[in-house]
């Protein structure tokens, strides 16, 4: 066989290579970006200047565990992650640095407990607006979070 | 035990008008009876009054402070009379104190589906440094508050601690940190309670603000009306 019959072969077999590449990427097989997803997403009522919370569901539906390590929000200026803690009749918050979501696992962050701190808010949010913030995940990057205000 | 059974069973077959076997020391039964009435009377009159007993008189104490349209309030001499809800929050909490709010706005809305008119409601700041009047009543508007029974209360540190430690309230600086513009930010731990206070401003219930049990409160306002 010469060399250069090869080259169709070749030619064949990157072209279906390719094809695999490209059905794997369609199908939303996006290891670990498609594990997360974040649900039942509500930010409570505050007004401009203040500081409000953000309330959602983490769902991990991958193998993999994933870490949540930062927020982000343009309608404030500061977005952390925190934590409500009741000791003694006495309730307080601190920041925590993450949150580790387990695999085939989920996280919620509720009233009195985990929740994005929103600081110094840069408009009313008043009952029934949507607003949009992003929560970093170590493996899944920025997930995009579609909130609802509520009191 | 002779005298008793004749005693008993004489009052029991023919009434009060039984022959009565006297004792030169230990009273009939029938000596009994009227106090022993009364005693119950008493009880049942009183049972109201004891189920919430005084747990603190803050009636014969008076402090200033400013309401939400900077007006001055004399706490608790302007709410004599009448029963009120007090709360305790910083606006700057977004978390427990907001849950707080929330419940006495449904308590509000409780007591109207129960019939209770009247009560009074009081928020105190635990920090007035940033909590000024114009603050409390933007964090109450944006909650669509009615300010016509609820008072937002900023005063004096000193005044602030007063009324706070008489209701032993408990407060102390939490973590902080600062903006990108270097602003900073600080959170307070605080006792999560409200209070009921009667007529004479004296408190009467004590409840946790942001797990408040509605059915308790509801009771023992009715217990005061």
């Amino acid at each position: 066989m010469k060399a250069g019959d090869r080259k169709p072969e070749a030619r064949k077999r990157i072209l279906g290579l390719m094809l695999v590449l490209l059905l794997i990427s369609a199908s939303g097989l996006q290891y670990p970006v498609s594990g997360i997803k974040v649900e039942s997403a509500y930010v409570r009522t505050a007004a401009r200047g203040m500081t409000s919370a953000a309330y959602f569901e983490i769902v991990n539906s991958s193998s993999m565990p994933d870490t949540l390590y930062d927020a982000k929000a343009d309608f404030c200026k500061m977005a952390q992650l925190h934590e409500s803690f009741r000791e003694s009749g006495m309730v307080g918050m601190k920041q925590v640095e993450f949150v580790v979501v387990p695999a085939k696992s989920s996280v919620e962050f509720k009233p009195g407990g985990y929740h994005v701190m929103l600081m110094n808010l840069k408009k009313d949010l008043k009952i029934g607006l949507k607003v949009k913030l992003e929560l970093i995940f170590r493996h899944a990057g920025a997930v995009k979070v579609h909130a609802v205000v509520k009191e | 035990m002779e005298r008793w059974n004749s005693g008993m069973m004489g009052w029991w077959v023919n009434g009060f008008s039984a022959p009565r076997i006297s004792h030169p020391i230990i009273p009939e039964f029938e000596d009994y009876i009227i106090p022993l009435l009364l005693l119950l009377l008493t009880s049942i009159v009183c049972s109201g009054c004891s189920r919430l007993p005084v747990i603190e008189d803050i009636g014969k104490t008076n402090y200033t402070f400013l309401n939400q349209d900077s007006m001055q309030v004399s706490f608790p001499s302007a709410y004599k009379g009448e029963i009120v809800v007090m709360s305790f929050i910083y606006t700057h909490c977004p978390d427990i104190c907001p849950l707080t709010t929330n419940n006495m706005q449904h308590l509000q809305d409780t007591l109207a589906v129960n019939g209770i008119k009247g009560v009074r409601f009081i928020t105190l700041t635990f920090d007035p440094n940033r909590d000024t009047p114009h603050v409390l009543k933007q964090y109450a508007t944006i909650r669509g508050i009615d300010f016509n029974d609820w008072d937002f209360l900023c005063g004096s540190k000193a005044n602030t601690d007063s009324v706070l430690y008489s209701m032993d309230v408990r407060y102390f600086p939490g973590d902080s940190s600062y903006t990108k513009d270097m602003g900073l930010i600080y959170y307070i731990t605080h006792t999560d309670k409200s209070v009921l206070i009667d007529q004479e401003g004296r408190v009467r219930g004590t409840y946790s603000g942001s797990q408040l049990d509605f059915a308790r409160i509801v009771e023992d306002i009715k217990s005061l009306e």
